[in-house]
Order: structure tokens, then sequence, then C-alpha cells
């Protein structure tokens, strides 16, 4: 009898239970959380000296931006604020200028007490562990050093007509990248990166998780990516920017395990004090932390900072993840989602069409992104080897090298001009979709001997029975002295179109596979009114409004 | 996005010249309905296959148990409404095989006194359950580290008692069912603690596993054993 009456107990326990969680978790969710940033009100009688905290690199991007060297934004946070915060809640992990934060381990009891303290602005609670979005790459395979696909190596240069920047000495010289990854094992010894090595250089490095300078002891992942930004077989390029100088973060643990969006945030604070013009990260932060309608460039912590690292002059090039199978998911992770950030989707080789694990636009708040395009199946130098892995991680390296050259070839250039401009570059631009972007960037947009034009390579024209009918020209005619942006496309004989609604956000996009000249004919009552029919083939695009 | 190639794409290009081949196709539109259904979502379900071992001392030495060849089988279909990103609440449909294996002892009574070489009593168990749920972590869409606390009932729809004996050489498996002594129905609390698709589960036994009138002890009424997920990571 007493077990049954308990038993009744626990239940009108568990309904109270009930009731309580219904009407009194209405708000925010309280602090159950391990892990919390905390937020401090200010700033005031701190000292900075910007010539002794940064590399003179960053006292010149600010100084090109005509940036003040004195934002409070660098300031350090105050010190009596952290000793206080050690006293209560033990040593921060984490401490970030920018945010004016540290992260600590606290209960929600703690956390609580912590906010009714003066200097503290807001507790805020967030997870520990997060995955990447590079965890899900695709396979790699492993080879020796014998190039295990010389097409593909070759062709992970020339689909962005890269050997035109090497053909005229730009191999981004003088331009520092950093490269927040998993680990760089075996860095020191890959004949890929002998040129680096020897030349010293890679900069600077910081394992943010075990808070030393060596990042070669674990995870071949930034490996990978760096030997695509500027690594070198045999004197053949496996990415443009040979030249270039390395800053090394390690941020995440493995690429298969769990990892702290809070490494990022410190990484991209590093990587500006250490004067970096360019940051590639192939990471991103999906569902384990995030709901894809919070992808708006303004929700995650990561997004924000890369805002600012923005604001300074660094241009962050992310991959746009590997969601793009994820039924779930689908759209770019974050920072990836950030307007400021340049997000790269990946491409299949050899069709150079998305690749299917590559996310796609737009953003939750219907921004284009992915912004650009590259190969994501590269050949990669591995931990011992060579390897061809796929995924977003890799065709970020590719225009993040690709960037650096551009940058060495207009050193005045402000990092969103260099983002501007390789969008403008790009094979697809003024058109765009939400799976490839602008399209490849293209470096004979820059050095091409004889100015662009554009030629029309197709005509819309009526149908009959209410229908658009497309054709292509042949052979446009052009001036001997005219680069025709067509040629410059030859990879790519595919034709894209979209339909936009009346908000001029895109509501169909195709991409037709170009065998004949009547290439399609599409019935008009697709095309309400407001609508627009955008259509592009090898750099000439066209509208029809309805 | 529905993503759908070819044959929406096909139908939608009417007229196309012969050989012109629609590689992607995208529609966007309704891309922005609410979701409602997801794992930290309003409505999220799935099944679970769980194995448990009972644990515990019996109410007498007479159903003392062998401890590692007793245990349950559980597959069941999970339901979880969202509250908060915090608490949820769910119930769930599952199904149990568990058998009890009695030790053979002198002291032996369960279910009676009768000696064997093995003997084990199956209960197979359709069963109904009810839990609340604490989530830790600010998290996406995404099920996390939890702790739930819940009731469970369940139906003894078939026992049979299942004895082998070596009689002249030779080894004889005599199985019964339609006993009068096991009770109708089983119910009790439930504890699991969970990441993502790994959990481990407890739970306690409130009723009485044989009819009063048959006056039996009882076997441990704690059984802790794991569970997993068969939703995605």
């Amino acid at each position: 009898m007493f077990r049954h009456a308990l038993f009744l107990l626990l239940i009108l326990l568990l309904s109270a239970f009930q009731a309580w969680t219904r009407f009194s978790h209405q708000g925010p969710d309280p602090g159950m959380a391990d892990g919390f940033w905390v937020f401090f009100t200010d700033k005031q009688g701190v000292e900075f000296d910007p010539h002794a905290y940064f590399h003179e690199n960053a006292i010149g991007r600010r100084l090109s931006l005509g940036l003040c060297l004195y934002d409070s934004l660098d300031f350090p946070v105050r010190a009596d604020y952290l000793d206080s915060l050690t006293s209560l809640a033990g040593a921060p992990s984490v401490v970030s200028r920018w945010l004016n934060a540290a992260h600590v381990r606290l209960s929600a009891g703690e956390a609580i007490q912590l906010e009714t303290l003066d200097f503290v602005k807001k507790v805020i609670p967030v997870s520990m562990r997060l995955i990447p979005a590079a965890a899900k790459a695709e396979p790699v395979s492993q080879a020796g050093f014998e190039v295990p696909d010389s097409a593909l190596l070759s062709q992970q240069i020339r689909h962005m007509s890269g050997q035109a920047f090497a053909a005229h000495g730009f191999d981004g010289r003088s331009i520092r990248i950093a490269i927040f990854d998993s680990g760089f094992s075996g860095v020191e010894e890959h004949p890929a990166f002998a040129h680096i090595i020897g030349q010293g250089r890679i900069i600077g490095s910081w394992d943010f998780h075990r808070s030393q300078e060596n990042v070669f002891t674990s995870g071949s992942h930034g490996t990978m990516v760096l030997s695509v930004i500027g690594g070198m077989l045999d004197g053949l390029p496996m990415g443009l920017a040979t030249g270039a100088e390395f800053l090394l973060a390690r941020t995440e643990i493995f690429r298969e395990l769990l990892v702290e969006e809070k490494y990022w945030l410190a990484a991209v604070e590093w990587a500006d004090r250490h004067g970096a013009h360019i940051i590639n990260s192939s990471l991103g932060y999906v569902f384990h932390r995030y709901f894809p309608e919070q992808m708006d460039g303004q929700t995650s912590l990561v997004a924000r900072a890369a805002h600012i690292a923005a604001s300074k002059g660094i241009l962050i090039i992310n991959a746009a993840g590997n969601e793009g199978n994820n039924e779930k998911w689908r759209i770019v992770v974050t920072p990836a989602d950030a307007d400021s950030v340049l997000t790269v989707g990946a491409l299949s080789f050899p069709s150079l069409l998305r690749a299917p694990y590559s996310s796609t636009g737009p953003t939750a708040d219907g921004r284009l992104k992915p912004n650009v395009s590259a190969l994501g199946t590269v050949v990669a130098a591995g931990r011992r080897g060579l390897a061809t892995p796929r995924g977003t991680s890799f065709a970020s390296p590719l225009v993040a090298g690709f960037a650096a050259c551009l940058w060495q070839m207009n050193p005045s250039w402000t990092n969103m001009d260099v983002f501007r401009a390789i969008e403008r570059s790009s094979t697809l631009y003024p058109y765009y979709d939400y799976a490839h972007g602008v399209g490849i960037p293209q470096a004979d947009y820059f050095l091409s001997p004889y100015p662009l034009v554009v030629l029309p390579t197709f005509d819309i024209m009526d149908g009959g029975n209410d229908t658009l009918k497309i054709v292509i020209r042949q052979n446009p005619a052009k001036d001997q002295n005219q680069t025709d942006k067509a040629t410059i496309h030859k990879y790519i004989d595919y034709l894209y179109y979209k339909i936009m609604g009346p908000d001029s956000g895109i509501e169909q996009y195709f991409v037709v596979e170009v065998s004949d000249a009547n290439i399609l004919k599409l019935g008009m009552e697709q095309f309400g009114p407001g609508r627009r029919l955008l259509v592009h083939y090898k750099g000439y695009t066209s509208a029809v409004s309805f | 996005m529905k993503g759908y190639l070819l044959l929406f794409a096909c139908l939608l290009v009417s007229g196309s010249a012969p050989g012109q081949r629609v590689i992607i196709a995208e529609d966007l539109r309704g891309d922005d309905e609410p979701r409602v259904y997801g794992m930290n979502r309003t409505h999220y379900s799935h099944s679970y296959l769980g194995v448990s071992f009972l644990a515990g001392p019996p109410e007498d030495r007479g159903a003392e148990i062998h401890y590692r060849r007793s245990w349950s089988l559980q597959y069941g279909y999970r339901y979880k409404l969202r509250i908060s990103n915090v608490f949820s609440v769910g119930t769930e449909l599952s199904l149990h095989r568990t058998s009890y294996r009695p030790r053979q002892t002198e002291y032996k009574q369960v279910p009676g006194p009768a000696m064997h070489d093995t003997e084990k009593l199956v209960f197979v168990q359709p069963g109904l359950s009810y839990y609340k749920r604490i989530n830790f972590g600010q998290r996406g869409d995404y099920i996390g580290r939890f702790f739930d606390a819940g009731a469970y009932g369940a139906w003894n729809v078939h026992v049979r008692h299942i004895s082998f004996d070596e009689i002249e050489g030779e080894r004889v498996k005599v199985r019964r069912t339609g006993m009068d002594y096991p009770a109708a129905f089983e119910y009790g609390v439930l504890a699991r603690v969970g990441f993502s698709n790994f959990v481990i589960r407890g739970s306690y036994r409130f009723s009485e596993l044989f009819r009063s009138s048959a006056d039996l002890p009882e076997f441990p009424r704690l059984m802790i054993g794991f569970e997993m997920g068969t939703h995605p990571f």
C-alpha cells in the first residue's frame, strides 16, 4: 500500500513540475549551461599603447582605413574586473577585448549572483561544445607523394585562371594570411611546405585549446588547407599564395569532435593583433548551437566578431559549410552568414557546378550567400603524402590564395575593395544564384591585356503560343583589341536562369546544359506580375520584366 | 528549400529542344514557413532501442536472481513536446521483453520451490510512459544533454515460464503459459540522463510482479540500462 501511495505522490509531483515549467519559463531560459560569457560594463582607466600591442601590419590596415588607433574595442579588459571575476568564479578560459567579456565556467546560481555585480553588464549562457562544419567534409583519400590526380591539381589553379597571377609575378608576397583550423601536423616536414618553412614565412602560431605555440602535433585538416593556399609540389603550385606569410591558429580540436566557439573569437583578435590581412576559416557552427533561422549574420557571437574584424580591415573568407545535403539545415553556417564575410561554396570536379554537400543560400534574412564558389575537390598535402579531400573547407583556401594575389597587386585597396573586386571578377557576375553565388573568381579579369567587353551570347525572343524562347548566338563578333568576357569562362558551358519574385528575392533558379542553340522555351504562365526572368550565359546577363 | 531535379524542370521547361538537360532546379517558394518539427522544435519523435539489467536486492532470499542473465530488451517510439529550450514533456509507446532468471537455491520460492538446471520467467509488455525533460546548455535544433523523470505503465500481455532440466541424459525444455500468479499490469517511475542518442536509464517498479494471492516474494525492482536513439546524432 505504501508503494502505491508513493507512486501516486510522484505522479503528482511530476504534474506540479509540468505546471511550473509551463508557466514559469516562458521567457529566456535560465542559465543551465556549463559555460558563460560575462560581459563587463566599461573599460574606464585602462592603458593602451597600440604600437606596443599591434604588429605594424595591423596599424597599417587601420591607418589605410582612416581608423583611430585608439579604438576602445581594442583596449584591454579591466584587470580589476578580471581579478574579481577570478576570485568569484575561477580564471576565465578566454578573455575578449572586442566583446569586453570573459568566458568562465559557472553554475546557474553563480551566474545569477554575478549578474548583480556593478561591473557586470550581462551574463550569457553558452554551450561549451560545438561541431565545426568542416566535420562533415567528404572522405579524404590518402596517397603517397605521387600526385593522385594531375588534371585536378592543374584545374584547381586554372579554374580561377590563377596561372595569370603567377605569370605576372603575383604570389601573395607580403600578404599575411591567418588560418583557423584543427591542427597542422606534418607541416614542418612535408615537402609541399619546404619553401614556406625555409623562408620563415610561418610568422606565428597558437593552439587555443592547449595554450601553446606548437600547432603541429595533431590534426591535419589545417595542413591540407594551408597547402591549398600556398603549397608547392615539385615547383607546381597547389594554391595561388605561394609567397604569402602565415599565422596558424588551432581553434578546433579534431575534425570529428566537439569544439568550442570561444576559440574562434579569441583567434580573430589574435590574428588582428599580429597583422593578418586575410583570415581563412574553414569552420562553421551549425545546429548544435543555432537554428537555421538564426543564420542572419547578427545572432552568433562569431558573426559579430567577424563584423568587427572586417571593420578593422581584415578580409574574412569562410567556407559556406557542408550542410547542403542536410534537409534540416541546407543553408550556410555561421560565421559564413555575416555579410562582411566572403563566403565560399564548393564546386564538383570536373562539372564546376555546386557540389551536393555545399551549403546554399540565402541567409535567414534573405541575403545572397555563398558569395563566390571554387573547387571543393582538391589535391592537398596530408600529414604524410598527398590527398584528394572534398569539402567547402578546401574551396575557401583556394579563394584566400586568390585574394592574397589580388591584394598584393593592389596594395592600396581595403578589405572590402578586394571583396567586391573578387565578386566582380567572377564568372556569373552580375548574375547570381544561391548555389554558386556570383560564380568563380577570375584572375584574367584583372590581368587581361585588352579592355574587357561583354558581348551578347544569346537572345530572348517570343516563342509563340505564350512562350519565351532563348537562343544561343554563335560566335559573337568582337574587336580584336578587346577581351570577350565569354572567353574567360571557357570551362563553363551552362546556361543559368532564375525567376525573381516581386520582392526581388529569387523564387526559382536553374542551370541547363547547353548542347543546342535553341536552348530553352519557357511557358509565360509562370511569370506573374512583378516577376523578372534573368538569364546568364558565358558572361552575358539579360533580364525580362513582366 | 525544395530541390527537385529533372522531373519538375522537364515539365517546367516545356517544349525545350531535345537533349537540353536541366542540371540544377531549385524552388524556394514556401521556404519561409515556420518549422515546428525538429529535435529542439515544438514537436519531435523518434524510436529507440534499449537494454536494461536488474539491480538492487530482491525482497526475500527466495527471489534471488542471476543479475547478469536477467535483463530487459526495449523498443519504443518517443514523442517530445518542447515547452522551452530547457523544459520538455513527452510520452512514449514501448514494447519490453523482460527475462528474470531465478537462482536455484535451497531458499528459492519464485515462481515455485522446484529446482531446475536453469529457469526463467519472461514478461512481454507493451507499455506507455510519460516524462518531463530538462535540457542543459544553449543549443540549436539538437537533442543535447538532458535529464528525464517520468512514470510508466505496462500490460503483462504474455508471461511464460521456461525451465531446462537434464533428465536421463536428455535436455528437457518445459514451457508454460497461462499461469495464475503474474500480475496483469506493472507500473513504476523512470529516470534517464542522455547526450543526444546515448542514454543511461533507470526504472523502479512500484507494482507487484505477482498477484497478492500467490504470496510470492518480489524480484528486484530496480533496472539500470542504456538506450540508443535512432535519430541523427
